[in-house]
């Protein structure tokens, strides 16, 4: 007759109101890790849509491009970092680019834009927004005087497909730069203001209007050109985003190793001339590209944590009142038990271990209700017709898959026990201070 | 040396309708091996008494010592220690802890000193067969009688192999037939196990089987024999 198990058979003298208290558990669990799973899937979907849309798993660039955004400092012996690329397992595809701070102008407005100079295949490969094209097409010739423009920024500046477009941009001397572009398709981008501000334009237009590439190094391109001549940043994507930490160190090592290579092999590669070989390479993942998302990330399992704390706080009312009954129904008998020589310490675990097998009773169903859930409604999503539009604006799509979070489990489990031990505490010391005989005079 | 000595033991309560001393300078000693009924009307004081020898309860004065020891001298903890190993207890009801079957019951007070499971259920098997419920040892008390339940209140007080035990108004409830074979239970007992039994009641038919009464009034022993 372990204390267990007298805990645990008095907890079944009443078992209606144990069954309440339990089941009343499960529920605050169900729902709790329901809502973690919906409000972890929202913001992963979130995430993961801002990552296809233009921010990538990871991005390769030059220190001096990183802090300044000099459109001088192109990334330094790309094409060896591009083949790193090329042969690491775990990196599924890879745009270089340029990009360029400008003003864009229509007949009827204008606008600071960010001009993406960009490889077209590479760049869809990489980004979402550069594939979806609900207007016109996207970009195919790297010479040619075309731009893709986000819808909202079509709207603002009343233009449309064959439209024409004026953008102002200094060269990398610095000089003012002025260029005619012809508008031949609108992307459909996940957030409205990234749609506003981001616009694509052909790599090797760019780079020849800014001098990124000098007279020579255009006409070098015209025998046999190496697919990426110039950019300012590589943007990859990896198998899994959440676990690109072995990557990104990968890259770093490679990184040391390749820079000496660079020096030697400068002056072999002409279009080399141009890398700031002293300038240290910088490797981001998104967390650092946009730290916002990893910030949300961290806020939101934070906050949730936080929720289910509340929850949980307000089951261990609950069952503190559930055990004060307990203990008040018993108090003859607890006298008794103090009489016959049952010490403090023993009477102590007894309730102690009440309160925290009916608060771990519930416990396992309704993790395993709110896991099979999570599971169901994580292939089918929720879709919320009505909100499609306001969710839109924050770059989310209206269909919600929730996702499992066995992350939380465990703390979800420490919580429980912690908090039942906390509510045992005051029913345990009015056990304790119980009286033997005036509790079995008690009537 | 007696088992327990009582030296003008005085116990009062303070209340706001006044003080009631209900045990008013007993002095007493009680031998191993004695089967002793404490006896006198409602309110003379039997179960103060009891719970003061039993260490339930603490007197205003005197000092009770059992086997030399002075049990006021005991912390409050200690003396719930002192409890378990040394006396066992009967109450008039609500003896058991309705969850345990009659063997955990009985096996309770062994329990609590450590003794191993095979030991202490051989042993509580042992007492309910003494106290004839072999045969209900899986019951729950709900189970039970009134009786069976005092007979294995009487199991577990005796399990222990206690120093003595003290039994408050046991048979209180009980009808006549049941009161008859507690008192066969507790007197074989008390012959075989050699164990020491002080008992307190106001039923004649039980004052008739013990071998030694004391009858109190007001709180004094007026004949003891
Ligand atoms: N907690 C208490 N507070 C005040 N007075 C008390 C208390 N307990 C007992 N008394 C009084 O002390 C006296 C002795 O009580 P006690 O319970 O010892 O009598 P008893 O002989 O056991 O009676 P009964 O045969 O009815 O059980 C009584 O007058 C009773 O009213
Ligand atoms: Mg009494």
């Amino acid at each position: 007759m372990s204390t267990v198990s007298m805990a645990w058979r008095n907890i079944w003298r009443s078992p209606w109101r144990s069954a309440v208290v339990i089941g009343a558990m499960a529920l605050g669990v169900w729902a709790g890790i329901f809502m973690m799973g919906w409000a972890t899937g929202l913001n992963d979907s979130r995430t993961v849509s801002m990552l296809d849309d233009n921010v990538g798993h990871g991005r390769l660039l030059s220190g001096s491009f990183d802090e300044s955004q000099e459109i001088s400092a192109p990334l330094p012996a790309l094409p060896l970092f591009l083949e790193t690329l090329s042969t690491d397992t775990t990196v599924t595809a890879f745009a270089p680019r340029i990009v360029i701070q400008a003003m864009a102008q229509s007949g009827s407005g204008a606008a600071p834009v960010m001009i993406y100079g960009i490889y077209p295949n590479a760049e869809q490969s990489v980004f979402s927004s550069a594939r979806k094209i609900p207007e016109g097409r996207f970009l195919e010739d790297l010479f040619a005087d075309e731009v893709v423009i986000g819808q909202e920024l079509a709207k603002r500046l009343e233009v449309g497909v064959d439209d024409r477009l004026v953008l102002t941009f200094q060269d990398v001397e610095g000089d003012p730069h002025t260029a005619l572009f012809y508008v031949v398709g609108l992307y459909d981008g996940a957030s409205n203001m990234l749609e506003e501000t981001l616009l694509y334009a052909p790599a090797l237009n760019m780079a020849q209007q800014t001098g990124l590439l000098d007279s020579s190094a255009m006409a070098s391109l015209s025998g046999s050109p190496p697919a990426f001549p110039v950019a300012h940043e590589v943007c990859f994507r990896v198998q899994d985003p959440y676990a690109m930490k072995p990557t990104l160190e990968r890259l770093s090592i490679q990184d040391g190793l390749r820079l000496e290579q660079v020096e030697q092999r400068s002056t072999i590669h002409s279009l080399e001339t141009l890398a700031f070989i002293s300038t240290p390479i910088v490797i981001k993942d998104w967390r650092s590209i946009s730290p916002e998302l990893a910030y949300a990330d961290n806020v939101m399992a934070q906050s949730l944590l936080l929720f289910m704390t509340i929850i949980l706080l307000a089951m261990a009312f609950g069952i503190l009142n559930t055990m004060l009954m307990a203990i008040l129904e018993r108090t003859r008998e607890l006298g008794m038990l103090m009489a016959i020589g049952m010490n403090r310490r023993r009477i102590f675990s007894l309730i102690v271990l009440e309160t925290i097998l009916l608060s771990l009773a519930g416990l396992p169903i309704g993790l395993l209700l709110g896991h099979g859930t999570l599971v169901l409604t994580s292939q089918t999503g929720i879709t919320f017709e009505s909100v499609e539009q306001g969710l839109a604006e924050f770059g989310m799509d209206a269909t919600i898959y929730p996702v499992t979070v066995p992350e939380f489990y465990l703390p979800i489990a420490a919580l429980v026990f912690v908090l039942a031990f906390l509510s045992a505490l005051y029913p345990a010391r009015k056990a304790l201070k119980l009286n033997p005989i005036e509790s079995m005079r008690v009537l | 040396m007696a088992l327990i000595e009582l030296k003008n033991v005085i116990k009062v309560y303070k209340s706001q309708a006044g003080n009631v001393t209900a045990v008013d300078g007993i002095s007493a000693s009680f031998e191993e091996g004695e089967f002793t009924a404490i006896v006198g009307p409602s309110g003379c004081g039997k179960t103060t008494l009891l719970n003061a020898i039993g260490g339930l309860d603490r007197p205003n004065q005197g000092t009770i010592k059992i086997e030399g020891q002075d049990i006021a001298a005991l912390k409050d903890r200690d003396l719930i220690d002192f409890r378990l190993q040394n006396i066992g207890f009967v109450f008039q009801a609500y003896n058991l802890i309705p969850v345990l079957t009659a063997l955990e019951n009985t096996a309770f007070i062994l329990e609590l000193q450590g003794v191993s499971k095979k030991e202490r259920e051989a042993r509580a098997m042992e007492l309910l067969e003494a106290v004839g419920l072999a045969d209900r040892a899986h019951n729950r008390p709900n189970q039970l009688s009134g009786g069976q339940q005092q007979r294995v209140a009487v199991a577990r007080a005796l399990a222990s192999r206690p120093r003595f035990v003290l039994a408050d108004e046991p048979t209180a409830n009980l009808d006549s037939r049941s009161t008859e074979t507690l008192l066969d239970i507790m007197a074989n007992l008390n012959q075989r196990e050699k164990t020491t039994f002080i008992f307190s009641t106001h039923d004649p038919r039980v004052i008739d089987r013990a071998r030694r009464i004391l009858l109190l009034e007001d709180g004094k022993i007026v004949m003891s024999k």
